[in-house]
């Protein structure tokens, strides 16, 4: 009997540690860089890693976001009003950066079993606590938006619907309309989950041994060293055709 | 296996006890079923046996319960999961893993089971279930019944001598019972002791070795399975309970004859985005005082024929007259409302009062109009309280109250009695048919026989 079903390409199949210290470094890059060609560089590495993963659908959605995003810059540039055209780029950047969250996150968490992202993290001496609420957030976000489909079906037909005019007119009401409920939900959510958690043995003081193992193979070294080398390297490399490096 | 003795129960968050000088013993190998209305207790008692009571829902607990020969009190839930396997009622949140044979696993993975054993008993649970076909699947991409099968191999696979599970059908169309039946068979039959808190008993009846019905926290009578067996509807119903022989059940509200008509649906299809049709050339009318009934299995499309006809999604194909005038989905919205299965989507302000003017047109009479409603559905009392602080019940009422003061012509529930003892199943079946009296065209799906008999005018098989 194969339990599994199709096993997936090394990337798809990478150990969550490594998958985390990818995440890491690339958001921090991402985050920090101030250039938009190394920022598309970088984009352009993350694609890889979605595409490769066959995540066909996210991926391609959220080239188009990216790409949008790269032309909304460039119309910016256009602008005649010096503090106006600041701030405009400014917030353009700020939402391309922010996306590289998503984008990672989406890659990470495909594929991820949570079986093992537990014991990596036990692996790791991470506190039990932590392994335990970190285990449930990412149990809880693919629910999120059937959840909150519910919800905006209910704005809707209430007459309080979540469209450009509500949020321009009352953003503070319709935030709190659209979150409220999903807090609550959360909240039920969370606590029905740990019960149930709880009776199956999640915080029992004996080790847990998952049934597939959770070692790092040399393709997950060999695959976060290239990807390591390609994320500095292409920093390394812009600076000195830059000059500023020597 | 179980001894509950003398214990008096209660929650720290309430002022009565939940359970009041309480004996019950439990032989090895008996199938138990807990029996009572919503708030009898009969949850209370399967958190005694996994020992989520007191050591998770933190209350008094006196007296003593003692599972396996452990007493709980002394014990840890951990201690007791060797011992104890829990099912929930809700198949969306006891889940932990997004793939199903690590949710199998899981209990086997914790208890630091060697490798070896643990696929050795994931593999056992899943060929002594039938569950092959859900193999390495997303738990995303299975219906609530086949998670509740999921859930019982997960409990089964770490093979504990007790599995309880609290209302496991809530939420499960008539298929899926019977899938939950056959597994609940097997589990029986491999000589585990099981206790099961239900509403519905039909799927069970055959099943059971002994039934203990359960009213204010107090055993109301204890009875050998031949004994509940031989019980009439009527007696059953007299005792706040479900029916038990649904054959005999007759339909009583089915002679109607509509003559304003309110929607009409012609040749309707849907399908979603790059997948086949998930109906075609559907045809529907509703009338002015009508209770129409949706029957069908999970995954034809009933709470999508609900969402097309408030608007909240489009047709693919075909036309939809509302009082006569083709109306497009946004114009569907302003006609209609849709009361969820689950009512906590549908509250969004911080008082029930505040609740029903949400949204609503602030004309001359809407404050007296919105206590009208209140007391209509039993809800003015609470007017200040916070709606999350509501029961499910007058959650669901709350829902309703909003479509009255939206003046919606036509209302839609989705599935409104799942998880329902027989009163408060009455009492929504009432207030459709108050609704309907009113002027109202209502369009119901349901899983619930017993609640379509009683109120449904007509009913339409998907």
């Amino acid at each position: 009997m194969n339990l599994y079903g199709e096993k997936g390409n090394f990337i798809e199949e990478l150990d969550p540690r490594m998958k985390l210290l990818i995440v890491i470094l690339i958001t921090v890059m991402t985050f920090i860089t101030e250039s938009t060609v190394l920022f598309m560089y970088y984009y352009a590495l993350i694609f890889v890693l979605i595409f490769t993963s066959k995540l066909y659908k996210s991926g391609g959605r959220l080239l188009l976001f990216i790409s949008v995003l790269f032309i909304l810059q460039l119309l910016g540039q256009n602008i005649q009003n010096k503090g106006f055209r600041d701030s405009y780029i400014a917030i353009v950047i700020l939402i391309q950066r922010l996306s590289v969250f998503v984008a990672m996150g989406v890659w990470a968490s495909s594929k991820m079993k949570v079986g093992t992202f537990v014991t990596a993290l036990e692996n790791m001496r991470v506190p039990k606590g932590m392994t335990i609420t970190t285990a449930v957030v990412l149990r809880y976000i693919p629910t999120v938006k059937q959840e909150f489909y519910y919800i905006r079906s209910t704005m809707e037909l209430r007459g309080i619907g979540l469209n450009f005019k509500n949020i321009i007119l009352h953003p503070i009401k319709t935030f709190e309309y659209s979150f409220v409920p999903l807090i609550i939900r959360c909240m039920t959510i969370a606590d029905e989950l740990s019960a149930s958690a709880m009776t199956r043995g999640l915080d029992l003081d004996t080790k847990r041994i998952p049934i597939i193992d959770v070692k790092i193979k040399a393709v997950d070294v060999v695959v976060t060293v290239a990807v390591v080398f390609l994320v500095v390297g292409g920093m390394i490399a812009y600076k000195k055709l830059n000059g500023e490096l020597l | 296996m179980i001894r509950i003795s003398n214990v008096n129960f209660k929650y720290s968050s309430s002022d009565d006890n939940a359970l009041c000088n309480f004996d019950l013993n439990i032989t090895k190998g008996e199938f138990i079923v807990l029996l009572g209305k919503s708030g009898c207790g009969k949850t209370t008692v399967t958190r005694l046996i996994n020992a989520l009571a007191p050591d998770f829902y933190d209350g008094e607990l006196s007296g003593d319960v003692i599972v396996d020969e452990m007493n709980t009190k002394e014990k840890t839930i951990q201690d007791l999961s060797h011992s104890v396997g829990s099912v929930f009622q809700d198949p969306r949140s006891q889940f932990f893993s997004m793939d199903t044979t690590g949710e199998i696993a899981f209990s086997c993975e914790n208890a630091g089971l060697p490798k070896e054993e643990s696929i050795e008993k994931v593999k056992r649970a899943i060929t002594e279930l039938k569950i092959e076909r859900l193999l390495g699947k997303s738990v995303f991409e299975l219906s609530s019944g086949e998670k509740q099968l999921v859930a019982i191999a997960s409990v089964y696979a770490r093979q504990p001598q007790i599995i309880v599970l609290d209302e496991p059908s809530a939420n499960l169309d008539n298929d899926s019972v019977e899938m939950l039946r056959d597994r609940l068979a097997i589990l029986k039959k491999q000589g585990h002791t099981i206790v099961v808190s239900e509403h519905r008993t039909h799927y069970i009846k055959d099943l059971c070795d002994r039934v203990v019905i359960i009213n204010n926290g107090e055993i109301m009578s204890k009875m050998s399975g031949d004994e509940f067996r031989a019980l009439s509807n009527a007696n059953l119903n007299a005792m706040g309970l479900r029916s038990l022989n649904l054959e005999k059940i007759d339909r009583q509200n089915k002679y109607f004859a509509g003559t304003e008509l309110t929607l009409e649906l012609e040749n309707i299809s849907f399908n979603y985005k790059n997948s086949d049709d998930l109906f075609r050339n559907l045809n529907l009318k509703l009338h002015k005082n009508e209770i129409l009934g949706i029957v069908g299995e999970n995954g034809k499309g009933k709470t999508t024929l609900l969402e097309i006809i408030c608007g909240l999604r489009k047709q693919t194909g075909g036309e939809i007259r509302i009082n006569g005038k083709k109306c497009k989905a946004k114009d569907r919205i302003k006609h209609t409302y849709f009361v969820m299965q689950d009512s906590d989507y549908q509250l969004f302000t911080e008082s029930v009062e505040n609740e029903i003017y949400l949204g609503s047109k602030k004309d001359k009479n809407y404050q007296e109009k919105g206590i009208e409603i209140l007391k209509l559905m039993d809800l003015y009392y609470y007017i200040n309280r916070h709606p999350a602080s509501l029961s499910g019940g007058q959650k669901q009422r709350l829902s309703i109250a909003v479509s009255y003061m939206k003046d919606a012509d036509i209302i839609c529930f989705d599935e409104p009695t799942s998880g329902l003892d027989y009163n408060s199943m009455i009492n929504v079946s009432n207030l459709l048919k108050t609704l309907a009296n009113q002027g109202k065209a209502i369009v119901v799906t349901t899983h619930d026989y017993e609640f379509l008999a009683n109120c449904c005018t007509s009913i339409f098989d998907m």
